[in-house]
């Protein structure tokens, strides 16, 4: 796939984000290696690096906020890079020259915001977590994958038509912001 | 905006840049100044920041997959060899005790030969019914009924008076291995004492184990161990960490 492609289909939404989107993790894929022996991380630490890198590309380009003015493999890998630092800083007492990285930013959290935002994180992903198999899907294609026709997520879902979905993903987000709600009053 | 679905559908429009003017002030008037309206609002978006996290989750635990098989085609590829001597490793250990003349072909067949050669040393060995459940396990896993060979090395290692504990843990935990009881099967190697005769055998498992779960980095541990000190498993460990690079 080549980069303009891949931008194109990001921003597209749906299938065709879906499916750029793995595209780019599996053209990538080296960069895991790399991370093993240039930063000497585990294996672990370098797909958490990489994965969280593709995940950041894949918001970035689709929500229209890569400028183009860099190639998306040059962006890519200045992220990766931001990403292997934060990894290698997690675990070490001797802070990382900041002036060692390049000012890019990503739009993602980058490992110290994770950390301080950990019980946060927890509570987002418990939110989900209470709905239904179907509400999850329905609502990480419509949000996060942007599938916008509802005959395309109804075929995706096995529903009926696209009546079917629609009123599924009305139902399944209300039922999601009840449940952010209750958790909020409960808090207070 | 007068119901829950209606603000849904107008928040959705407003994130992603497809209302006119008029609508854009309209809500935007709406989520600032009314109180119903705000808090929902604020809660579509939490909502959208929860979908994010989960999201992001189940496509790296995709990924994962796919990269962790990714990683282990050629491992993949030996997996029959590495039964095969798997299985070879039984035959020898049932060939050394019980001096096989012959191969039955049914479980009852065996477990009746090693009955037969079991009484004539019944003075070193152990008692009787210990011997005969050893005998009938050792039948068993020949004839790769490993489920039923459970139970037996269970009562073996039950037995007091058994005393080859950690050649029945080895064979449990192939057993265990060969049935997908995992845990179980990890549970059993660990067991087997440090200085055993076995404990290459129980590590060379250990390290099938993890390779069969996509756990690299632990099989490549053992492996790495079984490369420098065992000489039965140096050979075929150093194939197997080739494999994995």
């Amino acid at each position: 796939m080549t980069e303009a492609d891949c931008i194109l289909d990001l921003k597209a939404g749906s299938h065709k984000r879906e499916a750029a989107a793995d595209a780019l993790f599996r053209q990538y894929q080296g960069l895991i290696k790399h991370a093993l022996k240039k930063h000497k991380l585990t294996e672990d630490e370098a797909f958490d690096a990489y994965s969280d890198t593709i995940l950041a590309v894949v918001k970035q380009v689709g929500a229209g906020d890569f400028n183009e003015k860099s190639k998306l493999s040059t962006y890519l890998q200045t992220i990766f890079f931001r990403r292997c630092v934060d990894q290698v800083r997690k675990k070490s007492t001797n802070p990382v020259m900041l002036t060692e990285i390049p000012d890019m930013k990503d739009g993602s959290r980058n490992a110290e915001e994770q950390a301080v935002n950990h019980d946060e994180l927890k509570a987002l992903k418990a939110y989900m977590q209470s709905l239904s198999e179907n509400c999850r899907k329905i609502l990480m294609l419509r949000y996060y994958w942007g599938y916008e026709d509802m005959d395309e997520i109804a075929k995706k879902l096995g529903l009926k038509n696209a009546n079917t979905a629609g009123s599924l993903r009305h139902r399944c987000m209300k039922q999601l912001m009840t449940i952010i709600q209750k958790s909020q009053q409960r808090e207070r | 905006m007068e119901s829950w679905d209606q603000f849904i559908d107008m928040a959705d429009a407003y994130t992603s840049s497809t209302m006119g003017e008029k609508e854009v002030a309209a809500f935007e008037k709406d989520i600032s100044k009314d109180g119903k309206w705000e808090s929902a609002w604020t809660l579509y978006q939490e909502a959208k920041a929860s979908i994010e996290v989960e999201a992001e989750a189940h496509v790296k635990a995709r990924w994962n997959r796919e990269y962790m098989a990714s990683q282990e085609p050629k491992v993949r590829n030996m997996a029959p060899l590495v039964w095969l001597a798997a299985a070879v490793i039984v035959v020898l250990a049932a060939v050394v005790f019980w001096q096989i003349g012959k191969k039955p072909s049914t479980p009852e067949a065996l477990y009746a030969l090693h009955t037969e050669n079991i009484q004539l040393s019944l003075g070193q060995r152990g008692t009787l019914d210990s011997e005969l459940r050893f005998a009938k396990a050792n039948a068993l896993l020949n004839a790769e009924q490993y489920r039923e060979s459970i139970p037996i090395l269970q009562e073996l290692l039950d037995d007091t008076s058994f005393t080859r504990l950690d050649f029945a843990r080895l064979h449990m935990g192939i057993s265990y291995l060969q049935t997908e009881q995992n845990q179980q099967a990890e549970q059993m190697f660990s067991q087997i004492h440090t200085e055993s005769a076995f404990r290459y055998d129980a590590m060379w498992y250990q390290a099938l184990l993890a390779l069969k779960q996509n756990k690299t980095i632990p099989a490549k541990l053992h492996l790495e161990t079984l490369q420098t000190e065992s000489k039965t498993y140096s050979t075929r460990a150093a194939e197997l960490l080739d494999a994995l690079e």
